[in-house]
């Protein structure tokens, strides 16, 4: 099952194209013989969606079928320490691949969605209270958008939001990100989005909505603020791969290893007899 | 709960630095786990009772070189291979992209990404194991070399 929600995981991310940040109303007019570059360009998949997660079987099930290959067939060293080199190796990739797997798979996803929650309700909060500073808007405004209430004419006339994209993101600010300027940005473009390229349907299926669906909106709609959740459930993932690696590898390697000598029969028997012998 | 403040400082500069630079965090935590793989499967070596001392002599700097060319060829492979696929899709399709109001940095940092995954899988599942064996092979062989002539010398010893 796990490995069919990778596959999956892997093939979305393949799928899912790179994001230009274009209008969707934008007529897609390519010059002379470029149309087939251009929309190769538009249609590759957005790579940089690959996580920590899917970069980890991607690099265990490589390493799986060549490595172990590779070391049976070191002809400098005998044939007994090229089988346990091989045994190790395969030993290796398999614990490191399975167990980092499982525990990238345990924390990557419920901390992304603790950022995610965190995110978004602290990026709503950062956006009342700017307008509660601003004279000019006011808090009910951006009320009555996070809750989805205000007409589309409203929202297309009144977009509270699209003049503030210069006061929140600083110019050449990209390099040095913060989360602040990075989410707002994120929101003032999504929301820019939303009010140029929404649909009256569309408005009122998501104006009865409440924060909570406008949650699941960025979801869909803010890949940036997906990535940046990802972003740190990453290092939450890496953080825990570390301490696993010390624990439950160094664990099932010491016990997969022992077993794996005496299977290929390479175990020292009579060493260990002299050892309990002088005990 | 506050988190203390040079943590989340960390915390929000690695987590910023996935979405400015996705392949480069990539390719970090990537080698960070290699490297503490290593030295955590080169301990449990060294404590396993089953595995016979000789064959110890090869595992365990096999496992650490192992570690340190995995790193190495990792981080410069990886580089290399991001480095050139955004090169060569900025050259080949920039000027294309320019005229169709397409951004080739959002690409070339797509393009970028999987060229640096395909370097890291050349450079750890096969320049590395090879590398590796030809000097863990050496090692060993030293210090087989050394083993024997002290059994040698013991043999001579108590002959005498």
């Amino acid at each position: 099952m796990i490995l069919i929600q990778l596959c999956s995981n892997i093939s979305k991310a393949m799928i899912s194209k790179v994001n230009y940040n274009l209008n969707k109303n934008t007529p897609m007019t390519f010059k002379g013989s470029s149309k087939s570059a251009a929309t190769f360009l538009r249609g590759m998949p957005d790579f940089t969606k690959i996580n920590m997660l899917q970069h980890r079987v991607i690099m265990g099930v490589t390493a799986l079928s060549i490595q172990p290959l590779i070391d049976y067939n070191n002809k400098s060293v005998d044939e007994d320490t090229r089988k346990s080199s091989a045994a190790k190796t395969a030993l290796k990739i398999i614990i490191g691949t399975t167990i980092g797997t499982i525990v990238r798979l345990a924390v990557s996803k419920p901390a992304e969605n603790l950022f995610h929650k965190v995110i978004v309700d602290k990026t709503i909060e950062n956006i009342k209270t700017y307008l509660s500073t601003n004279p000019g808007i006011s808090t009910g405004e951006i009320d009555k958008i996070t809750d989805g209430v205000l007409s589309l004419k409203e929202f297309k006339d009144n977009n509270p939001l699209s003049h503030l994209k210069s006061t929140f993101v600083p110019a050449g600010s990209s390099e040095k990100a913060n989360i602040k300027d990075v989410l707002l940005k994120e929101i003032v473009t999504y929301y820019d989005s939303f009010c140029r390229n929404i649909e009256k349907a569309d408005f009122d299926k998501y104006a009865k909505k409440t924060k909570a669906a406008i949650r699941n909106l960025f979801k869909e709609k803010a890949p940036t603020c997906i990535k940046f959740c990802g972003g740190f459930s990453d290092v939450i993932a890496i953080t825990a791969v570390v301490i696993e690696i010390f624990t439950l590898d160094r664990s099932a390697m010491n016990f997969c290893l022992s077993k794996a000598m005496k299977i290929l029969n390479i175990a020292p028997k009579n060493e260990e007899k002299k050892k309990e012998g002088k005990k | 709960m506050n988190i203390p403040a040079p943590l989340t400082k960390l915390l929000v500069n690695l987590g910023s630095s996935k979405i400015t630079k996705p392949a480069t965090f990539v390719k970090y935590a990537g080698a960070t786990t290699i490297a503490c793989s290593s030295v955590g499967f080169a301990m449990a070596i060294a404590q396993n009772k089953d595995t016979p001392a000789k064959e110890k002599r090869f595992l365990i700097p096999q496992e650490l070189l192992d570690g340190l060319v995995n790193v190495t060829l990792f981080l410069l492979l990886t580089s290399k291979a991001q480095t050139l696929g955004e090169k060569f899709l900025k050259k080949k399709y920039g000027n294309i992209a320019k005229e169709n109001g397409i951004d080739i940095k959002v690409a070339a940092e797509s393009f970028g990404m999987i060229t640096s995954i395909v370097g890291s899988v050349i450079s750890q599942s096969i320049a590395t194991p090879l590398v590796r064996n030809a000097i863990a092979s050496k090692i060993q062989k030293n210090r087989q070399n050394k083993a024997d002539t002290q059994d040698r010398a013991t043999k001579i010893d108590k002959k005498a």
